[in-house]
């Protein structure tokens, strides 16, 4: 009797062990669900109706794009020139970007709005300006 | 539960949580950026050469335009202050026949060496020579160990001991400030130079009618710099260390 009772609760033990080192995966897998929506949380510049790349693609490699822009920049001198994604969708004829900045004005809504809802903060406007425009709600 | 089903569930539950993270975004292949205009930096060997004579001791046009251009601000206290270009008196051992070439003072910066000490030491690749010869802190990459400080042999490296304001009114928002804890000197205005423009301190120079410092490509024989240095009398500093600084002196 004894032995079937210390049993269950080792059980108990490990059902609880098992739960807890469930939880942050299925968090993180919910919270991959939830910006599922990420096309209508972030805004569209203004006299834009698409994203120069999928979302999905955005979620995942928009730091290495800017890693990989960086590294041209600082290490590489690539200052002159426009930079164009492969495979850019076209958009009203523009080839390429410059920079994310030439259509994406407003940090709030473009870098802030997803990093705030991950709870994210990447150390980039330490040093780096962006423009500090208004939020798109406060533009009359 | 058995130990065996134990470890059944565990390990799929890893693995499932492992895909989850690891294999989402394998399924979004990377396809990166490409450049529709590629400069070519090879061949070119960025060097400055500095006309003591013609520069006049109370004049400050190129140290100010540098703080402005690359955001280097005051701290207030002396010992926090970077000063990526700055004017020193020089001892002289050798007697000297004009008084006024005994004042003369030396305008002083990272001297772009050809065999550069700073970035042969440092251990992550932070300090590196372009292709072009310009040497370069990448601010991004530095660790803030120092080690390129202390083999510089003409002390061109600072410290930024303190966050630089960013609140300053002369803020040049082209240009990014930088965080405590980590080097830098002179980039010899690589952002400028790159869209085809003078460096900061060059520009302010010619702006006060001085021309006494000209920057340039010192292997094209037919550049300002290369003219003044093949003139003869440019004289560059500490050449015995066989650092070959790129940046020359006339009227040393």
């Amino acid at each position: 009797m004894n032995e079937h009772k210390r049993s269950m609760t080792n059980k108990l033990a490990v059902v609880v062990a098992l739960v807890l080192t469930a939880l942050p995966i299925l968090f993180s897998g919910a919270s991959t669900l939830l910006a599922q929506d990420a096309e209508a949380f972030l805004d569209l510049p203004e006299d834009h109706d698409a994203c120069v790349k999928d979302t999905e693609y955005m979620r995942f490699h928009h730091m290495d794009l800017l890693l990989e822009i960086r590294d041209q920049v600082q290490r590489d001198g690539q200052r002159k020139g426009d930079i164009g994604f492969t495979d850019c969708h076209p958009l009203d004829g523009q080839a390429a970007c410059h920079n994310c900045m030439d259509c994406h004005e407003y940090r709030d809504t473009f870098c802030n709005r997803c990093h705030e809802a991950v709870d994210l903060n990447p150390d980039c406007f330490g040093c780096h300006y962006y423009p500090e425009t208004p939020t798109r709600e406060e533009v009359p | 539960m058995k130990r065996r089903d134990f470890l059944t569930a565990a390990g799929g539950t890893a693995l499932f949580g492992g895909a989850t993270v690891v294999g989402v975004p394998m399924m979004v292949p990377y396809t990166g950026i490409e450049l529709r205009e590629v400069t070519d930096l090879t061949g070119r060997r960025m060097g400055m050469v500095i006309d003591l004579i013609r520069c006049k001791n109370e004049c400050t046009a190129c140290l100010d335009a540098c703080r402005k251009e690359n955001n280097v601000a005051y701290h207030g206290e002396k010992d926090w202050d970077l000063h990526l270009i700055r004017r020193v008196d020089v001892a002289r051992k050798v007697s000297v026949e004009h008084e006024e070439e005994r004042r003369r003072k030396v305008l002083l910066m990272c001297f772009h060496c050809e065999n550069p000490p700073c970035a042969q030491v440092c251990p992550v690749q932070a300090t590196y020579k372009r292709e072009d010869g310009i040497v370069i802190v990448d601010a991004h990459r530095c660790i803030g160990c120092r080690y390129c400080m202390i083999a510089c042999p003409y002390q061109s490296r600072f410290f930024n001991y303190k966050h630089n304001p960013k609140d300053w009114d002369e803020l040049n928002k082209e240009r990014p400030t930088r965080s405590h804890g980590v080097t830098e000197s002179c980039t010899m205005c690589a952002h400028r130079i790159d869209i085809g423009k003078e460096p900061a301190c060059v520009e302010a120079c010619n702006k006060v009618g001085a021309h006494a410092m000209h920057c340039g490509d010192l292997n094209d024989a037919d550049s300002e710099v290369s003219k003044l240095v093949a003139a003869g009398g440019a004289m560059r500093l500490r050449e015995d260390l066989g650092t070959e600084p790129k940046v020359f002196y006339l009227g040393l």
